[in-house]
């Protein structure tokens, strides 16, 4: 039933997703083709267009970003909060493959959304001025970041990354859900009361974090934990790693219960 | 085993008592009109069969089964409101049902979607109000479920598609099924009823078959509810 629903759930998103993606590909193509032009032949009106054009790439790029977010979000209020709510809570799929469906979408949306920026900035980096400032970047040496780990030591800490950064986006998407679903159990000012829940939940959690950060650095300069003791920048990396890993899944799992257990006990379409 | 059964089943949403001890039972093959004036807790009994709200006491079974993944397997609901995606045509609604429910008769829903001239290709947001509702009913009733529960599949709508709705229901559902069918406009749908449910204020007032009602009381349901709910009111 989870991939039933994830197939709509892609198709439904895909209509307004695969023309921003174009949209982005094309400026992109634009900006690059103008400044080969801009390059070849020196004139006052081709560099006014790119210049206009570079300001139209640089929103499509944050934009693409955005739109991303925005429609995911915005699935989730619509799609089980409003009158579409009726068929979605009423089809023979439990309340956990409704939200995972919304939430695998919106990871694999974002997924595509950074293929697509990677893939619109390599495009523009074919362009005459972008390709020069990326070799002044990559003309330093490197070496010493390269080999600050070993190779195992680099593979095993890129695939926690990437773990950590789904956790991570995980958990904001869960977080709108959960604000989302909250304010959708009161009777009225359902929209106002979600948008407070999730600066409510924001500020909550710079509260914590600032805290725990606090309490972190005072733990570490009154005693001597191995961390800091430790002259091995792997060592270093791990820990801030796990920090990130352990955190971002605890805040997984309280999103997800909250929104689960509104959705399941306290729904309340209008 | 009644298809719907509810026992001492209360709703209540803040200080306001939607549904107070309310005891009924449906059986398979009767179609039951859910009849009470605007909100007397009809729309919220079905949201509770659908799984869509949470008793706050009492129980409510399908099947035996309190609502859930299982139930609605069986059951097949029309809202009293468009919950269709507005980008979506009708070719993609097909798929959609055909997905999701293994019980959904494709071939019975084109049929009626050609009878009514309406086209696949279609949008809902091209759609008017009427049509979507018409839509909304074909995909309902091209299910061949246990229970069907309509929610005032007549409120609404011009007297021709009235006609054409009842019609729809009478001819589409499977007769092995029981269909709940909850409106106000009683004279309407009359003709069809089974068995009749009188529910105001929360309250069952009456549970009677039509024969029953028409035999021992010499009067129609329409004349009935008249009365029981001047007694009531």
């Amino acid at each position: 039933m989870l991939g039933k629903l994830l197939k709509h759930e892609l198709r439904a998103t895909a209509r307004i997703m695969i023309p921003v993606y174009l949209l982005l590909v094309v400026s992109a193509c634009l900006f690059t083709l103008t400044m080969f032009l801009a390059d070849a032949y020196d004139l006052m009106a081709l560099d006014i267009f790119l210049g206009l054009l570079s300001t139209v790439f640089t929103i499509t790029l944050a934009g693409t970003l955005v739109c991303n977010t925005a429609l995911m979000v915005y699935r989730f209020y619509k799609n089980l909060m409003t009158d579409e709510g009726y068929l979605m809570f009423t089809l023979p799929a439990t309340v956990d493959g409704l939200i995972c469906s919304k939430l695998l979408s919106a990871l694999i949306w974002s997924v595509c959304t950074v293929l697509a920026e990677a893939l619109a900035l390599w495009i523009s980096a074919r362009g005459v001025f972008v390709r020069e400032g990326l070799e002044l970047i990559f003309s330093g040496d490197w070496s010493i970041i390269f080999n600050l780990f070993s190779t195992g030591q680099w593979i095993s800490f890129i695939l926690q990354a990437i773990l950590a950064l789904a956790l991570s986006t995980s958990s904001s998407f869960l977080m709108f859900y959960a604000a989302i679903a909250l304010g959708h159990s009161f009777a009225n000012h359902k929209v106002l009361l979600s948008v407070v829940f999730y600066f409510a939940f924001t500020f909550g959690l710079q509260t914590i974090g600032s805290f725990l950060s606090v309490f972190g650095i005072v733990f570490l300069a009154t005693d001597t934990p191995p961390l800091f003791l430790s002259n091995d920048p792997a060592v270093i990396v791990q820990v801030v790693l796990l920090i990130y890993l352990v955190t971002s899944l605890a805040l997984v799992a309280v999103f997800y219960v909250v929104t689960r257990l509104l959705l399941k006990k306290r729904l309340n379409l209008a | 085993m009644p298809l719907l059964e509810c026992k001492q089943l209360c709703k209540r949403y803040g200080a306001v008592q939607a549904l107070n001890n309310v005891d009924l039972s449906v059986e398979p093959g009767r179609i039951v009109g859910l009849l009470g004036p605007n909100g007397s807790g009809k729309s919220t009994l079905l949201k509770i069969a659908n799984g869509l709200l949470t008793p706050t006491s009492g129980t409510l079974t399908i099947d035996g089964l309190t609502p859930g993944t299982e139930t609605k397997k069986l059951v097949s609901y029309l809202p009293e409101r468009t919950y269709l995606s507005r980008w979506m045509n009708v070719v993609q609604l097909l798929d959609f049902f055909c997905d999701f429910y293994a019980d959904f008769d494709r071939e019975t829903a084109e049929r009626m979607l050609t009878a009514l001239e309406i086209s696949p290709k279609l949008r809902i947001r091209q759609m008017s109000k009427g049509t979507q509702e018409k839509v909304q009913l074909i995909l309902v009733m091209s299910r061949k479920a246990r229970l069907y529960l309509l929610d005032e599949p007549i409120g609404g709508v011009d007297p021709a598609t009235r006609d054409y709705i009842i019609r729809t229901i009478l001819t589409h559902y499977n007769p092995a099924a029981s269909v709940i069918l909850s409106t106000h406009l009683i004279a309407d749908v009359e003709e069809v009823l089974d068995d009749v449910i009188f529910i105001n204020k929360g309250t069952v007032a009456l549970q009677s078959s039509v024969e029953a009602i028409r035999s021992e009381r010499q009067c129609s349901v329409d004349e009935l509810f008249r009365e029981v709910f001047r007694y009531v009111g």
